[in-house]
């Protein structure tokens, strides 16, 4: 773990103000991203974690949305800070975006082909037809032929545009990819599909995924660390080993015991109780308390620090700062300890 | 396409004669005798009964509609009470000063209402936002034919700087066409804002500024061209509009259009013209609705699709 | 409002909806009081409506407004007359503020008729069978082919101009609109659970029509017709000022354009206030018809 950082956020903060009242979607925010490597950002609905990524770009809709602190270094430069044409320098170029709904992600009156070329001729120093030429090659890199260059966003099928979507991301070899949810929206044979499509784009191209999901299977097929997001906040992180094969917040635990199993046979699904936090009305202390198992009184009074457990393995929870200890779970908890 | 095209030409027919029968009936309603009206001094009983007969007014109101519509699709709108010559020769004559005017208010109502808009949408709620939607909403609450009369006072007879009511050449066509175009403008206007409003919010506009584009090309190649489509609309209603509403105006000029012509020919009871006016308007409102519709298809390829679909 | 009420089969169902509708209008008053420009335009218009009731106490109608006063011809702003005399003499104030006595209530009556009847023609298109529906809204589609002023033109034209061929050309003029507003609206709601409901219970059409169908439809029929109430007063206008609409010496505001056009090269003043009554009437009626769209249908708001 020597290669420098790529991408390092530090201590964001993002905030939607609308008339009466303020939603706290990021809430000092940690995390950075080595080049080559991919990390999937895992969390439920509403955890912050599209927020988080339009960031980086600063795409986050302002008004409502506002970035009120924080560092977003890439490759040493402070986007946050960055000028107007860097930015513009970055966006597509250095870093790209898929979007999660390939169904409105692309432009209904233009060809597709189109599409991407405007991003190679933008940051290419090359000519239309170079451009569009290049665009044809990447249609035929994500697996469309050519011949469908002229063809408009209503003809594709929702895979087809998701495939465009990333043949637009990768037209400039990007340093980084972020991908926010990029399967969701797509039927589960499709889902396969790009996956597969992103991972054998990535070690082709070398470059480093910031992978948005909140599906765990997903994580495990393509990503090489993962962060838990929570509220706002990362919970927990580390290598995929550490973290699914010991998990160590009692929310990351409730995340993967609410995934049936094909060993054994269950009646009930094990949700974890409760519902997200309103992101208005965070709660006091560890935002997860009031859903906790192990909640305890000095939960909701202290704000968990990040303690690294192991390895890279970095937990934000009171337990493993030993401010409390559950019987329960310790012997889950003293794995290397 | 062109089927569609021809299955839309197709529906204009019993629309036009519908409003042909309601004009018709409307005028027949007209008290007074239109014989004597057309006979002015030259009034004699035989004269009458003659005339009465010659005109066919002693038919009955059925078959006056019917030959009045078969005489108006050959080009003969009957002959008018005040300058006894054809109709259509007092029309034609007309006509090319109002569509003059009325596409001059248009193209300034359509380029400066899509700047104020896009302006105003791209830069939401700052002070040129709050500024030209409340320009705006001055323009959509003014009586054209006031602001026609504001700017006389002020720039024909305060300043100079145009005619007021003379017809010549381009400066004439200034004064008018803004007072005409201004209500337009103001619509153009805010439909331009509300539209492009509802287009920055697409996720494909957050595609094209995660792609790099620079900010104006953002608004205007990715936005305002998916905004487009509500923005014609109103634009060919008000072409519609201008060119068959403008009544007033043209009297407040004395611009020689059609619409002086409809008020000179309310005041000298000529019904042949008024009738033929207010039926050429309405065809002309609804012709141009027609064309408005059409011209979507070029601005959005899935609407063209659709179109291409209908023709198998 | 976004909460559908589905009756129980029995005297409760009678109770609900009334409640559902004080509290509704409640909270729309409450979003209307936000909106400032809704509250600008309201303030305007019962500043307007309120000079016009109180227009007689205001300038004697007889003496002020109609009688002619050779010496004082043409008189530009001053204290005794603040807007100026008329090229009679007449105090242009006292002109205008009698003159919304007629316009407003014209205005009011034109659409209040053609609410109603475009309401009905809506309401049986909507309601009655596709083929009656088929009918009538070829028939408003025709009505609709042509602008409004130039069938008021027309109407008047022909029927020669008096207040009564005025009320019924503007009122015609603005049918289609509602009819094709209310049709919309009962179609929408004619399916839904509650009337399935009502007709379950056996209430007749008649009473399904006025029980349920037409209050539901009142927010986007109040909407128009105060946006409607604004045109009605521009066609008034501009009707007066070609001469077929309300004749002098009465005070209305186009006839008073008209009547100063030849004189706006010495007297301004003349042509710039009536019409500036005209505009902020106008502005007033949108501002609160834009206000009421939002405050009724908060989901449109931006």
């Amino acid at each position: 773990m020597n290669r420098s950082k790529l991408l390092e956020i530090k201590d964001l903060t993002v905030e939607y103000r609308t008339d009466d009242e303020i939603v706290y979607a990021v809430n000092s925010l940690n995390l950075s991203l080595h080049s080559g490597e991919s990390l999937g950002l895992v969390g439920e609905t509403g955890a912050g974690k599209s927020t988080t990524a339009l960031s980086i770009l600063q795409l986050v809709a302002d008004p409502p949305g506002k970035i009120t602190s924080g560092e977003i270094l890439f490759e040493g430069d402070d986007l946050l800070k960055a000028k107007r044409d860097f930015l513009r320098h970055i966006r597509g170029n250095k870093i790209s975006m898929i979007f999660q709904d390939p169904m409105t992600s692309l432009n209904p009156v233009y060809s597709v082909g189109d599409q991407i070329a405007e991003v190679i001729y933008l940051h290419e120093k090359c000519s239309k037809a170079e451009a569009q030429q290049k665009a044809a090659d990447m249609l035929e890199m994500v697996g469309i032929p050519k011949d469908r260059y002229d063809e408009f966003p209503h003809q594709f099928s929702g895979g087809m545009k998701q495939r465009v979507v990333i043949a637009m991301s990768i037209a400039c070899s990007p340093k980084l990819i972020l991908a926010d949810e990029p399967t969701t929206a797509l039927d589960v044979t499709i889902q396969a599909q790009v996956l597969e499509l992103m991972n054998d784009l990535k070690v082709k191209l070398n470059t480093s995924l910031l992978l948005i999901t909140h599906d765990l299977g997903v994580v495990a097929q393509v990503c090489d660390r993962v962060a838990i997001m929570y509220a706002g906040e990362i919970v927990e992180t580390g290598t995929v080993e550490e973290v699914f094969e010991h998990p160590k917040h009692p929310y990351t635990i409730g995340l993967f015991r609410s995934i049936p199993t094909l060993d054994e046979k269950v009646d009930r699904l094990k949700p974890i109780t409760g519902q997200m936090p309103d992101p208005t009305n965070l709660p006091s202390g560890c935002k997860f308390h009031p859903r906790c198992p192990h909640m305890n009184e000095v939960c909701t009074k202290m704000k968990p620090a990040m303690t690294n457990v192991a390895g890279t393995h970095i937990v934000k929870c009171l337990i493993h700062e030993g401010k409390l200890d559950p019987t329960e779970i310790m012997e889950e908890v003293n794995y290397v300890r | 396409m062109h089927k569609f095209i021809l299955r839309r030409l197709a529906m204009l027919i019993p629309v036009l004669l519908g409003v042909s029968f309601i004009v018709f009936s409307i005028m027949d309603l007209t008290p007074g005798d239109p014989v004597e009206m057309y006979l002015g001094d030259n009034y004699t009983p035989e004269a009458h009964a003659e005339m009465t007969k010659e005109l066919g007014l002693d038919k009955p109101f059925i078959v006056r509609y019917l030959s009045y519509i078969g005489n108006a699709v050959q080009g003969d709108f009957g002959i008018s009470y005040s300058t006894k010559q054809p109709v259509l020769d007092e029309i034609l004559a007309r006509f090319p000063n109002t569509l003059v005017l009325a596409i001059a208010a248009l193209i300034f109502a359509i380029v400066v209402g899509i700047i104020l808009g896009t302006i105003s949408a791209a830069k939401q709620n700052s002070i040129f936002d709050s500024m030209s939607t409340f320009t705006a909403l001055i323009g959509v609450s003014m009586p054209n034919f006031w602001f026609g009369l504001m700017l006389i006072i002020i720039f024909a007879a305060g300043l100079g700087w145009f005619p007021s009511s003379e017809f010549s050449g381009v400066k004439s066509l200034v004064l008018p066409a803004i007072a005409l175009g201004t209500n337009s403008l103001a619509i153009i206007t805010r439909m331009t804002r509300s539209s492009l409003l509802e287009t920055i919010r697409q996720d494909y506009v957050r595609t094209a500024r995660a792609k790099g584009l620079k900010e104006y090309k953002v608004i205007i190649k990715h936005a305002l061209r998916n905004a487009m489509i509500p923005i014609i609309t109103i634009s060919g209603l008000q072409f519609g509009f201008l060119i068959s509403g403008a009544v007033v105006i043209e009297t407040v000029f004395s611009w020689p259009g059609i619409g002086r012509l409809l008020v000179e020919a309310i005041q000298l009871k000529d019904t042949p013209i008024v009738l033929s006016l207010v039926l050429i308007k309405a065809g002309m409102f609804t012709v141009i609705n027609l064309g408005t519709d059409i011209m979507y298809a070029f601005f959005d390829p899935r609407i063209r699709a659709q179109y291409k679909a209908k023709r198998v | 409002m976004n909460t559908t009420i589905i009756p129980s089969k029995n005297q409760r169902s009678e109770i609900i909806p009334e409640k559902k509708k004080k509290s509704q209008l409640v909270s729309i008053w409450k979003r209307l009081r936000k909106n400032k420009l809704a509250v600008a335009g309201l303030v305007i218009l019962t500043f307007i409506i309120l000079s016009a009731a109180f227009a007689n106490a205001l300038f004697d109608y007889n003496t002020v407004v109609i009688q002619q006063n050779a010496a004082d011809r043409l008189q530009p702003p001053s204290a005794k007359h603040w807007l100026g005399t008329d090229e009679l003499g007449r105090d242009i104030l006292a002109r205008i503020v009698h003159g919304a006595r007629v316009s407003i209530p014209i205005a009011f009556t034109t659409i209040l008729i053609a609410t109603i009847v475009g309401g009905l023609i809506g309401a049986i298109s909507g309601y009655g069978s596709k083929r009656v529906d088929n009918i009538i809204m070829r028939i408003m589609d025709i009505f609709l082919a042509i602008p409004g002023i130039l069938l008021s033109i027309a109407i008047v034209a022909a029927l020669g101009p008096s207040l009564r061929n005025l009320l019924i050309a503007i009122s015609i003029a603005n049918i289609p609109p509602f009819a094709r507003i209310v049709r919309a609206s009962v179609l929408s709601i004619r399916n839904e659970e509650f009337i399935e409901a009502a007709r379950a219970i056996g209430a007749n059409d008649l009473r399904i029509i006025f029980k349920h169908i037409i209050p539901n439809s009142m927010a986007p029929v109040i909407v128009q017709a105060t946006l409607c109430i604004a045109g009605s007063i521009l066609e008034i206008a501009a009707l007066s000022f070609i001469g077929l609409g309300i004749q002098p010496p009465a005070p209305e505001w186009g006839a008073m354009l008209s009547g100063g056009r030849q004189y706006i090269r010495y007297a301004w003043w003349i042509c710039a206030f009536p019409g500036i009554a005209i505009m902020l009437t106008i502005l007033s009626l949108n501002l609160l018809g834009d206000g009421l769209r939002d405050a009724l249908d908060p989901k449109l708001k931006n």
